[in-house]
This record gives structure tokens, C-alpha cells and sequence, in this order.
């Protein structure tokens, strides 16, 4: 048996926990940089208002219906969710980790189901404050259902165990769901099938999935098994080594200089390579991207380049050298650029990969990074830092309406009477 | 000597060896030439300690460049660094007769929190609470996981903000009492909106 617990509304939730203020209100959380919707109370979506809706696009709605808008304060996501995760590993020896508010349990074995969800869901709300709901079933895919059923029908009282229920039941339950709730099936998906007559999870359920095979792909063939209580996904246990990494960020107004850009091509590298050097990892190639906004089609200008360091290194002094060159040969003028970022990839672990015996500079490099990163780890984040990295830059991200760091910083501890 | 016996050890040796000559062993002139690798000399395969790899390099590469010098200027100045290449205490004599008795070392974490994840510190200020020792600008430890009880220092939200106070009770209402006379008790009415968040379980204070 598998659960799928995750946490209603999560970054709502997370708010919530630390400002009582925020209870029983619309309140909706923006992606970096304030720009769209990503999470939303109870109360916001009783409003109406879409996931991914941009800010400026209900902004009357915001100010007629009084809704509190909060910037992402990913510091206290990240550990609220870290606690959750340790808590719900208590429940089993088996727990796959499927995103920031979602966690697979293997519950094999376990003869109490529904007494098990329903503790689940006390702990979490005792410890954590997290409301969270529950499904129980036989796969992956029908745990997902259940907990789609957990959260959106209310006389489960967030815990569904569809284990227990007869054929009949489930198929009953599984008439009335669109079939683009099922987990693997897109919006796109779900279009294209019900082109061919295929509208909700049981007709899907009860396709031919040989039939589905040869017309999407074996992934929906294997989602259809699921259905039919046939394991397919099995729990994953081990989460894979990054092979890439990432630093990138909308910038919180559109830069257009060539110096502005380097500024942040050296903010993003000195990041990336930190990440890289913190999970041990050297990087083999770097490539920049830069864009200007999608929202103006007829001027966007969107380009990236790869290109290859002269041998595998977190160094951020060499990374960046060559990102800037990169940098600099898809820059162009006289565009406004609302977006760049960095990508380090084929990333080899640092231990397994050869050691070079003359580029002597590199030992002296890495040492001096050591110290640097020490540094920064005793004192502040950016004691030392490249001169062109700047501590306060311009095109930093909005973020007007974050809450504080309360688990994360001594000091911005929540301060009580 | 019998010369049919003569002849016949010769031939043997010379059959045995024609028969080396043809059958593998070395060939002359193969493989690498001798002293042609990079240090021009033989090498040897040596265990070093992991954090004098570096050293031991760069003592090569040093030492290469200061022969180069040494060939083209009569003068040599050979500057190298004598390295201790054993710097690790090598384990001799007596074992300490303390390593039986090696304990963990305290950690206050584990003195002060019972439940890690449930655990969050908030900063205290104001003199409220001065008469049970927590001052202005103490972090309180708060544990969410416990059942609060009377008589427990509780954080608590009151219509949305959030106090520490010693939680009691009187006449089947909750009351939330400061421990400094200067404040009055807060009675709890059903018109508030009221939780207790979490017990604070101890508090810390830094002197310097």
C-alpha cells in the first residue's frame, strides 16, 4: 500500500504558521519576483483566482476583495518542508520525496490504514501547523486519486483510503473525475484524450491500453495498469545526483547595459559554482542565457550559448572568465534584457574525476576558494565577493511583501510580547 | 670427450636456445625508453599523506624549474622548502589510558530540544515574563508538539498576535497570566480568537 500526503496549500500554510492574522482570509503567494500566482488560501480559490495568473492582471480584484498578497519567502518553505518531510518519514521506512509539499509512503504491511492517515494528519498539524491530506491505495497513480478525492471531497475529512472500498465505488468515484486529474495526464493529454472518447479517470481506466500505447506513449500505457491496481511506478528511494545546475533570476526591472549584465552573469556563476563546490561536483561546461520579455513577441530576443571550460572546475574565477565570454558574444545592444542565468553542466563527481599534475594555479585556486568560501561561512554570505558582484543591485528581484526568515535567521526570529 | 657426445649436448643447447629466441621475452628496444618520462629519470609509486599532495607537486615542479635555472646560470640558488613528510603522530609506547573513556561531546541542542522538528525560537521582548528569569531579548524554545497544561509558559495567538504568557485557568476559563505584577491577567472570552501555539520549554541568553 502507498500514501501520498502533502500539504494543502503549502506556502499559504507556511505564512499562516507565523501570522495568525493571515487565518481564514484570501490570501495568494507570487512566484519570484512578484510577478505570478503560485499559491492560494482556500478562500483565494473560492475567488476564482487561477494558479499562474499574473499580479497585474487582478489587481482590481485584489483591492476590491481585500486579498493579502505575499512575495515567496523560499527560506522558510524550505524548512518548514524539510520538517515535514522527517516527521512523515516516522510513518515508514520507505519515503519517496516527490516535491517541496509531497511525499510517497510505502505502508506495505501496515494493517491500520485509515488509523495511520488519520495520524499522519494529526501529527503534522500538532508539530507543524501543516494541514495536510491523505491518500491510500494500491499504486502510485490511485494514491494521487486518492488524495485528489481526499482534498476536494470533504466527507473524507482529508483522509481517503480507496483500499477499502469496493470495485463499484471507486469506479463510481473515478466516473466523476476529469481525466487530466490523473497523475501523468496533461492538459494536453487530457485534450487529446478525449478526442478519442475518453473523458474521465474510468474511461481511462477502462481504455484498451495497447490501443493507448500505439496512440500516446507507453508512460500512459503503464498510468492505465496503475489505474488497475498494477504497479508500475514503483516508490523511488534515492533521489539522483544534480547533473546540472542553475542560478538564474528574472531581474526586478529590465537592464539593458553591458556592465549591468556582467553584474549579474558574476552573481550567477558565483553562485552555481558555489552549489557545485558544496555537493562536491566539477563542472565540465557552462552556458549563459539571456532574454528579453516573452510579452513583447515582436521584439523578444532570447539566446544562449555552451561552451566548454579548459577542464572540469568549481572554480568560480575560471567559470566565470568563460561564462563572460559567452556573455559577451550573445549580448546585443539596445535590448532590454528581463532575464539571465546560468547553467553548469556535465557535472562529475570531484573525487572520481583525473587529477591534473601541472596547471599549478588550479591548486592555488581552489585553496584560495576554500579560504574565501570559509570566510563567507564564518562572517556573511557575501563578505568576500567579486568586485563585480554587487551587494545591492539594481536589477534585484522584487520582493516587496516577504515575511521574514522566522526559522532561519537569528535575526529575524518572530518577536513576542 | 666422446666428440658424438660433444655434438649432441651442443645441439641440444643450441636447440634450447633457438627455442628461447623464438617463444616471447623481452625485445630489445621496446617499450618506453629509459628515464624519458617527464622527470627524466626513474620513478617510484610512494604513499603520501592526501593533504601534502599539493605540496609535494608544486616541491617537483619548483625543483625541475630550479635544475633549468641550475643548468643556465652557473649560479645556483636552489630554494626549496624541506617538507615533514610524516606529520601525523606516528602511534607509538603506551595507548592513553584515557580512549576507553572518549564520550560525546554536549551539544545544548540535544539539552534543550526534545523535538527537533517541532522546535522554533522566537525572541522575547519586554519584561513580562521577568518574574519566571525571562528577560528582554531571550529566545524562548518553543515546542509545538506538546499538549499545553496549565501552568505551562505557552506561546499563544490572541486575535492574531502572538504573546508569551503562563497559561491557567479560572472558573472554566482560560486566563493567560504575565509573571511581573505591573501587567493584568488576560481572561480568555469566547469573542477572541484564541490558540496556544506552542510550550515554551526553556529560553537562552547571551552575556557578551
Amino acid at each position: 500500500m502507498i500514501a501520498l500526503v502533502d500539504v494543502n496549500n503549502f506556502y499559504v500554510s507556511c505564512e499562516r504558521l507565523f501570522n495568525p492574522k493571515l487565518l481564514n482570509k484570501p490570501i495568494v503567494v507570487l512566484s519570484n519576483n512578484d510577478g505570478c500566482i503560485i499559491s492560494r488560501s482556500n478562500e483565494a480559490k473560492l475567488l476564482d483566482i487561477k494558479m499562474g495568473t499574473p499580479l497585474f492582471k487582478i489587481k482590481n480584484l485584489i483591492q476590491s476583495s481585500s486579498i493579502i498578497v505575499l512575495s515567496s519567502n523560499y527560506p522558510l518553505y524550505a524548512d518548514i518542508s524539510n520538517r515535514t518531510m522527517t516527521l512523515l518519514a516516522s510513518f515508514s521506512p520507505q519515503q519517496e520525496i516527490y516535491s517541496i509539499d509531497e511525499s510517497f509512503l510505502d505502508l506495505s504491511g501496515n494493517r491500520e490504514l485509515n488509523a495511520t492517515g488519520k495520524k499522519i494528519k494529526k501529527k503534522l498539524w500538532q508539530y507543524l501547523g501543516m494541514p495536510v491530506c491523505v491518500g491510500i491505495a494500491s499504486t502510485k497513480t490511485l494514491a494521487k486519486l486518492a488524495n485528489y478525492c481526499a482534498k476536494k471531497q470533504p466527507e473524507w475529512s482529508g483522509v481517503c483510503n480507496l483500499s477499502e472500498l469496493s470495485t463499484i465505488r471507486i469506479d463510481n468515484i473515478m466516473s466523476k473525475i476529469n481525466v487530466s486529474e490523473a497523475w501523468g495526464v496533461g492538459n494536453k493529454t487530457a485534450d487529446k484524450l478525449k478526442s478519442v472518447g475518453i473523458y474521465s479517470v474510468l474511461d481511462l481506466k477502462k481504455s484498451d491500453s495497447i490501443r493507448i500505447r500505439n496512440l500516446f506513449s507507453i508512460k500512459l500505457e503503464r498510468t492505465i495498469c496503475e489505474l488497475n491496481e498494477t504497479i508500475c511506478f514503483p516508490i523511488d528511494l534515492k533521489t539522483p545526483a544534480k547533473k546540472q545546475i542553475i542560478s538564474s533570476r528574472s531581474f526586478g526591472r529590465p537592464i539593458q547595459s553591458y556592465e549591468l549584465l556582467v553584474e549579474a552573469v558574476t552573481t550567477f556563476t558565483s553562485r552555481a559554482a558555489y552549489k557545485s563546490r558544496q555537493q562536491n561536483t566539477l563542472a565540465e561546461y557552462v552556458s549563459v542565457f539571456i532574454s528579453s520579455s516573452p510579452f513583447q513577441k515582436k521584439y523578444c530576443y532570447q539566446n544562449n550559448i555552451t561552451l566548454k571550460l579548459p577542464y572540469p572546475t568549481n572554480d568560480t574565477n575560471l567559470i566565470l572568465s568563460i561564462a563572460l565570454e559567452g556573455a559577451q558574444s550573445i549580448y546585443k545592444a539596445n535590448i532590454k534584457y528581463v532575464k539571465c542565468g546560468i547553467i553548469l553542466s556535465g557535472l562529475v563527481d570531484k573525487h572520481s574525476s583525473q587529477d591534473y599534475l601541472w596547471p599549478i594555479e588550479n591548486v592555488e585556486r581552489s585553496r584560495l576558494t576554500q579560504v574565501i568560501d570559509a570566510i563567507n561561512f564564518k562572517f556573511d554570505k557575501q563578505s568576500i565577493r567579486l568586485a563585480t558582484q554587487p551587494i545591492n543591485p539594481i536589477w534585484k528581484m522584487k520582493q516587496s511583501r516577504k515575511s521574514q526568515s522566522f526559522t532561519t535567521s537569528w535575526k529575524e526570529l518572530l518577536v513576542v510580547n | 670427450m666422446n666428440p658424438q657426445l660433444l655434438n649432441l649436448i651442443y645441439v641440444t643447447i643450441f636447440k634450447m636456445v633457438k627455442n628461447k629466441n623464438t617463444r616471447g621475452g623481452s625485445r630489445a628496444g621496446a617499450g618506453r625508453k629509459l628515464n624519458s618520462g617527464i622527470y627524466g629519470e626513474r620513478t617510484k609509486v610512494i604513499r603520501v599523506p592526501e593533504s601534502k599532495v599539493f605540496d609535494i607537486k608544486k616541491y617537483i615542479i619548483q625543483s625541475q624549474a630550479a635544475n633549468v635555472v641550475d643548468i643556465t646560470k652557473s649560479n645556483s640558488s636552489l630554494s626549496y622548502q624541506p617538507l615533514n613528510l610524516f606529520e601525523h603522530k606516528v602511534p607509538a609506547g603506551f595507548p592513553s589510558p584515557a580512549d576507553d573513556h572518549v564520550e560525546k561531546k554536549l551539544d545544548l541542542n540535544e539539552y534543550l530540544i526534545k523535538q527537533k522538528e517541532a522546535t522554533f525560537f522566537v525572541r522575547i521582548k519586554g519584561d513580562s515574563m521577568i518574574d519566571v528569569g525571562i528577560h528582554d531579548n531571550d529566545i524562548a524554545i518553543v515546542d509545538k508538539s506538546r499538549e499545553a497544561a496549565t501552568g505551562d509558559i505557552v506561546l499563544a495567538s490572541i486575535d492574531g498576535d502572538f504573546t508569551v504568557k503562563l497559561l491557567s485557568s479560572y472558573k472554566s476559563k482560560y486566563r493567560l497570566l504575565a509573571a511581573n505584577e505591573k501587567y493584568k491577567p488576560i481572561e480568555i472570552n469566547e469573542s477572541m480568537q484564541f490558540e496556544v501555539w506552542g510550550v515554551v520549554t526553556g529560553a537562552v541568553r547571551k552575556f557578551k
